[in-house]
């Protein structure tokens, strides 16, 4: 008897679920219809894609306490990892460092890996280790070298903030956040809502196998914001040895744009991590990598020349909706030029289907 | 003829150590001496009644030998060194078949370096009951079998009995063969076989010196050390094409006709020496010198030329090879150390978690589950947050095993294990089927699809391995050519192309682990926030709500 009433009230249970969902999907398709617009994140590996995202949505809301928490487990992770890189081109090219440091060092690794297992808790003594191990001279030579490992360019903000991370109540802020590193893959679609316009923002993995996704998304798109590293004009791709970064950006940004796709997409154009161009440029010369670069070695210099090169190779139609800009996406002030840039480029776009 | 025969022995027994063969060594190069013919004992052929007796020495010449060369002052020493020489089977006496030394007139013969223990000799008991065999075909008194070794043939017979007239044949082919020998070689050879048997079965109440101690055996890394005649026994197979032979008594005559062949060259040196020293005497031919009654000076030295020979040929061989195994033995065993040195060091090096850090680690792993352990835990009680259905072998219900299909919707408790871990979602299919779904919808299924096909890989039949890394390879690793590549760096794709250079089950480990890990920090976090996940557990929250007023309603 109560199996069968259950069963009769499930039924109806379902179709009221059903009723109701139906119902909001309604309501949802109505509102889209309005004020909708969706931007495409694109670029290489690793050029911060994801970080301008988190900038954005930053700008339109809070984390939640399981967000945060979740990122604070990232935190402790990132450190792990990190760590275990240093550690292991100290080994590898035979940095001095003692035996005792090694095995030591090899422990707070192990450590670390269950501090991320037990929800991001680190003991007073792990986070003692991890500070000295950050102070290793051996430690510090293999971080000089990090450009030839692929070492992201947050692990010394993280080791530089350990007194903060391993206090029990530590909560990740959004600087924590926008430095947290995990690779993408696939398509993360996230809803923000920016001066009354629901942005759907897409942000796509840059490595090559992630690349043929994108084409999914090419006839939706009403802006794409192509993400590029300026600073890595020296560096190699973490998928291909051979590849200079700069090069493969510059080309892929070409193939995007040379006419076949996104007939009236408006085209923005990051020109990121030019903070550590500003470092970069003073000992490093831009002609050593791109023999066509005449001018001083400066940063002005430099980034008109990389301006030229992003904009020379695509179709014609595109150079008119082309806006360029050397942003940090790491810093809080990048908020201001997407707001911006986006405010500019979606009352364009509205003005173009008489909806405003 | 010799040399060839020789030198295939040497080369052949140049693999093989007796574990012994220190010590054989030093009794060899001991012999050698004695077998020098100006330096060492003086052998010769004694006359007796109606007869002769070849190549004997005495008991007082070998002891005045060994106390004059080896500057001996005790007689008892060089009686206990003659002993143990003898007792060794280098040496023996003519009319005894016990192997010791007595310092008086008795007769002794040294025995051919064919026969010597350091060449591994390892006879089995066919051969003995072939030589015993043949032994009762002969007509001779002194040549009728001793009481033991009646006994021992009348046990082999019957051990044997089923082959034992292939035994017998054996036994009748090398009386012929004997039969044909001149009279004088066949009475030193029959008593040189027997002196050979002497050692390998001796009287009852003597020692056995061929037994090896079982560490020296095990050391030399061989159960048996005997392929050495077999060798030979396919040298002299192929020389007198005839394969029912034993081993050990074959390969004994076909070391013979070298000795014949010397002794028919030794006259020939003598016929040179009398013409140029006695200038007047004619020179007479070498079956005229063994016909005659009387012996003459040349005739004498005939037989210890012939055994010099052999031996200094068989001598320089045996030294040859002696030093290689031992250099090669060596070599194994510095390798050996010096593997064992790495991993004594490797294994200090491993850095070890302490047994507390363990502790800790566990407890605090169980603790987190404390919810979904059932015993800890009881389903369906108050404390069950999840408020499962009840424990079925406690509460004698199927309700359990059938949540799923009763309500259609999946448990609770199932839901938050899926939240709990990554690995506890991958674990469960349905869990991997509602990820698959979520990670098609963001355009990153074939991380998944990747991952488990690697997972079918380790547990597929042997069979189908290389099917499948093909498959694999082709469908997600392939650089130019992959329907659905996954995202790997140049380090892993490195990694994984050396492997499949030896394709097994493992060779996609690394890449494997290098998206489980993408999926786990990306795609992980964004399913247990997306539409799908919530949407289940909102559904799951819904039941256990309508339970709570059903049970209140039934109350």
């Amino acid at each position: 008897m109560g199996v069968c009433q259950s069963f009769v009230l499930t039924d109806e249970m379902k179709d009221q679920i059903k009723v109701n969902k139906e119902i909001e999907k309604q309501l949802e398709k109505k509102k889209n219809m309005q004020l909708e617009q969706t931007v495409l994140l694109l670029g290489p590996g690793e050029s911060g894609k994801s970080t301008v995202m988190k900038q954005m949505r930053a700008m339109t809301g809070n984390y939640t306490k399981t967000e945060l928490h979740e990122r604070k487990v990232l935190i402790i992770q990132n450190l792990c990892q990190f760590s275990e890189m240093l550690l292991e081109y100290v080994r590898e090219y035979i940095l001095e460092m003692t035996e005792d440091d090694d095995k030591r060092y090899t422990v707070m690794c192990e450590e670390l890996k269950m501090a991320v297992i037990h929800d991001g808790i680190m003991r007073p003594e792990l986070a003692d280790t991890l500070k000295e191990f950050w102070g290793n001279s051996a430690i510090q030579d293999a971080y000089s070298k990090r450009d030839t490992f692929h070492l992201t360019d947050s692990a010394k903000y993280f080791f530089d903030n350990i007194d903060r991370i391993k206090l029990p109540g530590f909560e990740p802020t959004n600087q924590d956040i926008v430095h947290i590193r995990v690779p993408t893959t696939g398509v993360a679609q996230v809803e923000v809502i920016m001066n009354n316009i629901k942005l759907m923002i897409c942000d796509c993995g840059g490595q090559r196998s992630e690349r043929r996704k994108w084409y999914h998304f090419f006839d939706e798109a009403d802006a794409v914001l192509f993400v590029a590293a300026i600073s890595e004009f020296d560096q190699k791709l973490a998928e291909d040895e051979e590849t200079n970064r700069m090069h493969e950006s510059i080309r892929l940004f070409w193939t995007v744009f040379n006419g076949k796709f996104f007939k009236k997409a408006a085209v923005i154009l990051f020109l990121n991590k030019i903070d550590l161009f500003e470092e970069k440029v003073k000992h490093v010369k831009i002609k050593d990598y791109f023999p066509k670069f005449e001018g001083a070695n400066t940063v002005s210099e430099g980034t008109k020349f990389f301006r030229r090169q992003f904009r020379e190779g695509i179709h014609p139609d595109f150079k008119k909706r082309m806006y360029t800009h050397e942003t940090c996406a790491i810093s809080d002030q990048v908020q201001i030029i997407i707001n911006t840039v986006i405010d500019t480029v979606i009352q364009d776009n509205l003005k173009d289907t008489g909806m405003i | 003829m010799a040399l060839p025969r020789l030198r295939v022995n040497a080369s052949n027994e140049e693999r093989l150590v007796h574990p012994n063969h220190m010590v054989y060594r030093k009794m060899e190069m001991l012999v050698n001496q004695m077998l020098d013919a100006e330096a060492g004992v003086p052998i010769k052929t004694v006359k007796s009644f109606l007869s002769k007796v070849p190549s004997v020495f005495t008991g007082q010449d070998l002891i005045g030998w060994i106390m004059k060369n080896l500057e001996m002052t005790d007689l008892s020493d060089a009686l206990h060194l003659a002993h143990l020489i003898a007792s060794h089977g280098y040496l023996f006496q003519i009319d005894d078949h016990v192997l010791t030394v007595k310092n008086d007139g008795t007769f002794y013969r040294f025995q051919t370096p064919y026969f010597w223990p350091s060449n591994c000799w390892d006879p089995e008991n066919t051969d003995y009951a072939v030589y015993l065999c043949k032994r009762t075909m002969q007509n001779k008194a002194h040549l009728e079998l001793e009481d033991f070794e009646a006994e021992n043939l009348a046990k082999l017979q019957k051990m044997f009995s089923r082959k034992w007239e292939f035994v017998f044949m054996q036994a009748e082919a090398q009386y012929k063969v004997d039969k044909k020998r001149d009279r004088q070689e066949r009475q030193i050879l029959d008593s040189q076989e027997r002196a050979f048997w002497d050692v390998h079965r001796p009287v009852p109440g003597c020692v056995n010196t061929t037994e090896v101690d079982f560490r020296k055996l095990s050391r030399s890394g061989r159960p048996k050390y005997s392929s050495g005649g077999h060798a030979a026994l396919a040298a002299s197979t192929s020389g007198i094409g005839c394969t029912q032979y034993s081993q050990s008594v074959a390969a004994a005559h076909a070391s013979l006709p070298s000795t014949s062949n010397g002794s028919a060259t030794s006259p020939r040196k003598n016929d040179q020496e009398p013409s140029t020293s006695s200038g007047g005497e004619s020179p007479s031919t070498s079956s005229a010198a063994a016909g005659t009654a009387t012996t003459s000076a040349p005739s004498t030295s005939t037989p210890p030329v012939t055994t010099i020979t052999a031996t200094i040929n068989a001598g320089s061989f045996r030294n040859n090879y002696y030093t290689r195994p031992g250099l090669r033995r060596c070599t194994q065993v510095q390798d050996t150390l010096k593997l064992e040195i790495v991993q004594l060091n490797s294994r200090l090096s491993k850095n070890v978690l302490r047994t507390s850090k363990v502790v800790e680690n566990y407890l605090a792993y169980y603790e987190q589950r404390r919810v979904f352990d059932p015993l800890l835990t009881p389903p369906g009680s108050q404390a069950d947050p999840f408020q499962s259905q009840p424990n079925p072998w406690i509460n004698d219900t199927v309700d359990f095993w059938q949540h799923d299909k009763i309500t259609g919707d999946i448990q609770t408790r199932r839901l938050k294990l899926w939240e709990d871990s990554f690995e506890e979602l991958l674990a469960d299919s349905l869990g991997r089927e509602t990820l698959q779904k979520f990670l098609d919808k963001e355009y990153s299924g074939e991380n998944l699809r990747f991952w488990w096909e690697v997972q079918k890989l380790r547990k597929c039949s042997s069979r189908m391995v290389p099917v499948m890394v093909t498959e694999i390879y082709n469908e997600f690793i392939d650089t130019n050519a992959a329907t659905s590549p996954v995202n790997v760096d140049c380090k892993v794709m490195e990694v994984t192309e050396d492997n499949l250079k030896n394709p097994n089950r493992w060779s996609f480990d690394e890449a494997a682990d290098h998206i489980y890990c993408l999926m786990k920090n990306d795609s992980y976090q964004r399913f247990l926030r997306s539409e799908i996940y919530k949407d289940l557990v909102l559904q799951s929250r819904k039941k256990v709500s309508l339970n709570c007023s059903f049970s209140i309603f039934a109350s």
